[in-house]
């Protein structure tokens, strides 16, 4: 029992925006870590020291952790306003 | 080592005795579940039908002898340390099935599904970020602790309607693939034909009308498999990409609710069903924000046309993590 055509007027490309939203987020995130939190142990003094890989392994996880904690709130600002502009949309 | 004709004559038969056993012994399940009494309203349809739940033991059969049959003719431990993982995500979802059990429960027990993983060390010491990889030896062991319970509740917390986790499954179980093919081992590409047959079988079942559910043991054995194999395959960032729709689903629950809860749990529930069983989106302040919350802000949708566009998103995104690849692909080669 389907009521095909309700809602058929549908316009579906803003939840993709919001998805291809996410993408570029992770995609930043990718590019964060290769270029900027994987080079850090290239300024480990001791490649062979296990207490210095430790160290610098805690400071690169810190940056992961810091980048994934900016990357929620972008996404709950973009939510926020995503949100917003659709409501307002529709009282339009 | 078997060889590539042996791997793939494996691999051909386990897919197949895994979509059969789905085919053959489901039917027969559905009659024992009705018989037992183990069945829940279908609350978006006329007259609100009983729908037998859970489908998720014969998920799992069929996953584990099509499985067992690749360990046989491979002898690959890999495959014994991704059972592991989706049959203690099976265990924890047949307890949520059978008993209320409070939110903390699923992301909480599925860290034990990871353990597998790490005991069998799966994974590659070197995360693959699509523009490069990271030498993380330490730091993958948090990452599988976190990556099953957030797979595993991810495709739990999608599954709102007739056929929608395991459709979602199957879909974003291509991109997977591709990954693997290119860029994995041959043996964990093996493991994902089987998986997918597996999931095609029971989609035959659960899809729109449902004749059975998957319950949680269903889907959270989904989730952590998945999860498993993007672990395995190194495409751990393809699978997260494929997912957004789930993964925004999570999101926007969490920030809004603000806490880890079930669902039954909630006083206000995300959309309204109307009398001609459309659904209509909560203009509830304090509902909980979801994906089909969103998709409803458009205008009323039937049960069926919600699934689609689910369908949709999940093609979309499926789309994007294709694209990754490419990428991956262009970057590595070049």
């Amino acid at each position: 029992m389907d009521r095909v055509g309700v809602g058929k007027e549908m316009n579906f490309l803003d939840l993709k925006f919001f998805i291809l939203f996410m993408w570029v987020l992770v995609m930043t995130a990718c590019i964060f870590i290769i270029f900027v939190i994987a080079p850090i142990s290239k300024f480990q003094i001791d490649q062979n020291d296990s207490l210095s890989f430790l160290k610098t392994s805690f400071i690169q996880a810190t940056l992961a952790v810091i980048i994934v904690g900016i990357l929620i709130i972008v996404l709950n600002k973009f939510k926020k306003i995503y949100l917003l502009k659709k409501l307002s949309s529709k009282k339009g | 080592m078997p060889n590539f004709e042996e791997l793939v004559i494996g691999t051909v038969i386990a897919s197949i005795i895994a979509f059969l056993i789905n085919l053959i012994l489901m039917p027969s399940f559905i009659k024992f579940l009705k018989l037992k009494g183990k069945v829940v309203n279908d609350n978006h349809k006329p007259n609100k039908p009983k729908v037998p739940r859970p489908g998720g033991p014969i998920l799992l059969l069929s996953i584990v002898i099509g499985e067992l049959i690749l360990y046989f003719v491979t002898g690959n431990l890999e495959i014994i340390s991704i059972l592991l993982t989706t049959t203690i995500a099976f265990i924890i979802g047949i307890i949520d099935d059978f008993r209320i059990m409070p939110g903390w429960f699923k992301p909480g027990a599925l860290i034990l599904a990871s353990i597998p993983l790490i005991i069998f060390h799966i994974y590659d010491n070197e995360l693959n970020v699509i523009f490069g990889s990271v030498f993380i030896p330490i730091l993958y062991i948090p990452l599988i602790l976190i990556s099953i319970p957030l797979a595993g509740n991810t495709v739990n917390s999608i599954d709102v309607f007739n056929g929608v986790a395991t459709g979602f499954m199957i879909i974003t179980m291509f991109p997977i693939i591709i990954s693997t093919f290119l860029f994995g081992d041959l043996e964990i590409l093996m493991i994902e034909i089987p998986f997918l047959a597996a999931l095609l079988g029971f989609y035959m079942f659960h899809k729109y009308p449902s004749k059975i559910f998957p319950g949680d043991s269903g889907t959270l054995l989904m989730g952590a498999m998945y999860g498993a194999l993007a672990i395995a395959s190194k495409s751990e960032i393809i699978a997260i990409i494929a997912l957004l729709p789930a993964i925004m689903n999570s999101f926007l629950f969490l920030s809004s609710v603000r806490k880890i809860v079930e669902h039954r749990e909630l006083k206000s529930r995300p959309t309204i069903l109307n009398e001609d069983f459309t659904l209509q989106a909560s203009k509830d302040k304090n509902a909980p924000i979801t994906l089909v919350r969103l998709i409803l802000l458009d205008g009323k949708l039937s049960e069926r046309e919600i699934v689609m566009k689910i369908y949709k998103l999940a093609t979309f995104s499926s789309s994007l993590a294709l694209i990754t690849i490419l990428l991956q692909f262009i970057i590595s080669s070049g």
